[in-house]
């Protein structure tokens, strides 16, 4: 909060969020900045498709642009690593990709390190990438371990950070201190407790605050507005422009994934009880069917809320549903009809 | 296929699982120094100049600055919630006070007559998400007005909104404790699995901290009981430690949770003084005469007290309104189920209606063990279903009038 004698702040951007069509983005000549939030479970509300979208909206106005992607999850899914991978590596391969973090736990944390440059809010959190099975109580999974580790300490390598870091935010058994050059500055991070400043111990699990991930130089900076990002970033104003494309992919998705999510309650409460009141199996019939419609429809949209959030069966089972009820339908309606 | 996840699925714990912190393993080795950045103590900051009153000399004008004093009160998450702080900063914007004053008044533990005793008004929770929303609500919609915190007492996660503050007073006498409710969130056995939750929520909740400008090491110690935190001056500046040796020792225990009394956390630097009232506090800051910023509705009180008693009656209301409609309902189906299913649904139209509308209200009403809105729409979704049936067997006197079905999972062969 702000001190009491604090002077009041510049006003907030005066940079315009624009839609602009790459071709007037190239004749004013100035790069666009897309801000994707990436909130929510990883492989369910975080997926690797914005991501993927937004490349090829910047790709349109041509290299060099600038995607930040505003991280705020407590982690989820390790089957969207891959994809999360080729989609950030593919955004690299032209585009400055920036990690600006408000809580990247986990898979969060997995995702921000493929940004070479990684920004804290002052509320910050990062870390915490240890493999765990998803039931309850949650269990450290300790096949493959090892190699969750080193995969994770690569991805570090490939952002550009120590493999270290990234080794004692999965296992606390690794442990991370860190040195730093009083004259040049340089941070020598050490898989020992030799270092001047201890980061994690044999006791702990590493997970950065925005002061000592500063400090450890992991973090560039440490900002709370958009404003403030850029200017950490070193861009001038007037040199670029705001794009809402990257929230609108966002708000796009996060609209359809809570239709979906409403919309499955109620189809369900349809299955079980829809038509019941009638005492018509018929009418019963048709509302299930209809349900199931319904349901197979929204698998096509949002799958992953479906499958994970909501744990409905799978399409294949769904269908197969179907065409039993359409079956049980048929033979209801011809007793009816040779009964009447 | 089995599900694997990198999920911090700890944040999904029930509400309602307040628990007794739990005990250290005095088998554990201790734990290591933190490596943030050297404390650079506030408390032994020199004072800064306070703000000056536009025309405080001109003999017309209003005596001293107007401040806005808006209060959080009650229980962390439900009185003290989102809604009300949006409530506080839209009312704020638009009188324009010279200086806001956040007065923070909560506690999950109360001092009883022999000991502590657990809140029976209810406790606190914590909802990261929503609970950084209020903070940058503050922060970033606030910018330009001076603004302080005035604990008057705080045990529980509402510590976090204190610390968040570089400028905190407090009561004579109140605390800034109970942070080791934070350890509830970590509370598994898989010692792997611990280590990552427990260093994700603490990092998370340290988050308050650092809007604050205080140093990690300080939070870690109050929410991790292993870890001991003593201070030291280096200078003019105090020196945080995460062990025993330094010239203060704040927490030597292995087993305890760092806390902190008034005299202690001005001592440390972390509250700029004590204050008793009002006027204590505005004369600290170098103005004799101040003005309320008073309530549009009641000039006797001030507006933002005149908010959070509005919000606090509110939520209680529909809260209140919700239950005695479930119990109302409960009743009549335990005295005759098939002759009030049409009250009862009714009831629970009007109970969904409610908590829909009101955040708060349907926080506790998970927190004291009722049925969720979905379980309470399918239910209701049944009555419809049964009083169709009944419609139709009376339309068709006589007809069975009999549902078919319900209740049935997928997979199961047709019917």
């Amino acid at each position: 909060m702000a001190p009491t004698q604090a002077p009041p702040r510049e006003a907030e951007s005066s940079v315009a969020e624009t839609g602009a069509s790459p071709k007037e983005a190239k004749s004013s000549g100035k790069k666009q900045v897309f801000v994707l939030p990436l909130e929510g479970m990883v492989g369910v509300q975080l997926r690797a498709k914005e991501m993927q979208a937004l490349r090829e909206i910047a790709d349109e106005h041509g290299n060099g642009q600038i995607i930040i992607l505003k991280i705020n999850s407590n982690g989820g899914l390790v089957l969207e690593t891959e994809a999360i991978q080729k989609a950030l590596l593919g955004i690299r391969e032209n585009h400055r990709l920036v990690a600006w973090i408000e809580k990247a736990i986990s898979g969060g944390a997995f995702t921000a390190f493929y940004a070479q440059e990684i920004y804290f809010m002052k509320t910050g959190a990062l870390g915490s990438i240890t493999r765990i099975s998803g039931g309850s109580p949650s269990k450290w999974i300790e096949e493959g371990a090892q190699d969750w580790e080193d995969g994770v300490a690569r991805t570090c390598e490939i952002g550009g950070y120590s493999p270290y870091l990234g080794r004692a935010m999965v296992h606390y058994e690794d442990l991370l201190s860190y040195d730093r050059d009083p004259e040049t500055g340089k941070v020598t991070f050490y898989p020992t407790l030799e270092g001047e400043f201890v980061l994690s111990d044999a006791n702990e699990n590493l997970c950065l605050n925005a002061s000592n991930a500063l400090a450890c130089g992991f973090s560039k900076g440490t900002a709370d507005t958009l404003d403030e990002l850029l200017e950490e970033m070193g861009l001038q104003k007037g040199q670029y422009e705001i794009s809402s494309k990257g929230v609108e992919l966002f708000k796009k998705w996060k609209q359809t994934g809570e239709r979906a999510d409403a919309e499955v309650s109620k189809l369900i409460r349809q299955y079980r009880l829809g038509g019941t009141g009638t005492g018509d199996g018929i009418v019963v019939l048709r509302k299930r069917i209809d349900a199931i419609q319904k349901l197979i429809d929204l698998w096509k949209r949002a799958p992953e809320i479906l499958q994970w959030e909501r744990g409905v069966p799978p399409v294949e089972q769904l269908e197969r549903e179907l065409l039993s009820l359409q079956e049980q339908l048929k033979q209801a309606q011809d007793a009816r009809k040779n009964g009447s | 296929m089995r599900r694997i996840a990198l999920t911090l699925a700890v944040l999904a714990l029930p509400l309602f699982a307040f628990q007794a912190p739990p005990k250290k393993d005095p088998t554990k080795p201790a734990t290591k120094p933190a490596a943030t950045k050297p404390a650079a103590t506030k408390g032994s900051t020199p004072a800064k100049a306070a703000p000056k009153p536009a025309d405080a000399t001109t003999a017309e004008a209003p005596a001293g600055p107007r401040v806005y004093v808006a209060p959080f009160k009650g229980i962390w998450g439900l009185d003290i919630h989102p809604e009300l702080c949006q409530r506080f900063v839209d009312d704020i914007k638009a009188k324009k006070p010279d200086l806001i004053v956040f007065t923070l008044d909560s506690q999950d533990l109360k001092e009883g007559f022999y000991t502590a005793e657990r809140n029976e008004d209810g406790t606190g929770f914590f909802d990261d998400d929503a609970q950084r929303r209020m903070l940058k609500l503050l922060d970033e919609e606030l910018r330009g007005t001076p603004t302080m915190m005035w604990v008057q007492d705080s045990w529980g996660f509402s510590t976090l909104l204190a610390f968040a503050f570089k400028d905190m007073y407090m009561k004579p006498g109140a605390r800034l404790d109970g942070l080791g409710r934070i350890a509830e969130r970590y509370g598994v056995e898989d010692p792997q699995v611990l280590a990552k939750f427990r260093e994700a929520v603490v990092a998370i909740a340290n988050g308050f901290f650092e809007v604050g400008g205080y140093d990690i090491m300080i939070g870690r110690a109050m929410m991790r009981p292993e870890l001991k935190l003593s201070a030291s001056w280096k200078g003019r500046d105090l020196v945080w430690s995460p062990n025993a040796d330094g010239t203060w020792l704040v927490d030597g225990s292995e087993k305890a949770f760092a806390g902190f009394k008034a005299d202690v956390a001005v001592d440390l630097g972390l509250a700029k003084a004590e204050a008793s009232d009002l006027d204590e506090l505005m004369f600290l800051q170098g103005f004799r005469e101040y003005q309320l910023v008073k309530s549009d509705g009641d000039p006797n009180l001030g507006a933002g007290e005149a908010i959070g008693d509005a919000w606090i009656k509110e939520w209680n209301r529909a809260f209140k309104d919700a239950e005695d409609k479930w119990n109302e309902a409960q009743t009549k189906l335990q005295l005759n189920a098939g002759k009030y299913a049409d009250l009862a649904k009714r009831k629970y139209e009007e109970i969904v209606d409610i908590l829909e509308k009101n955040d708060a209200a349907y926080t506790k009403w998970r927190m004291t063990r009722h049925p969720d809105l979905n379980q309470l729409k399918d239910q209701i979704e049944e009555w419809k279903q049964e009083q169709i049936a009944r419609n139709k067997a009376k339309k068709d006197q006589g007809g069975s009038g009999a549902g078919g079905g319900g209740g049935r999972g997928f997979g199961t062969p047709g019917g």
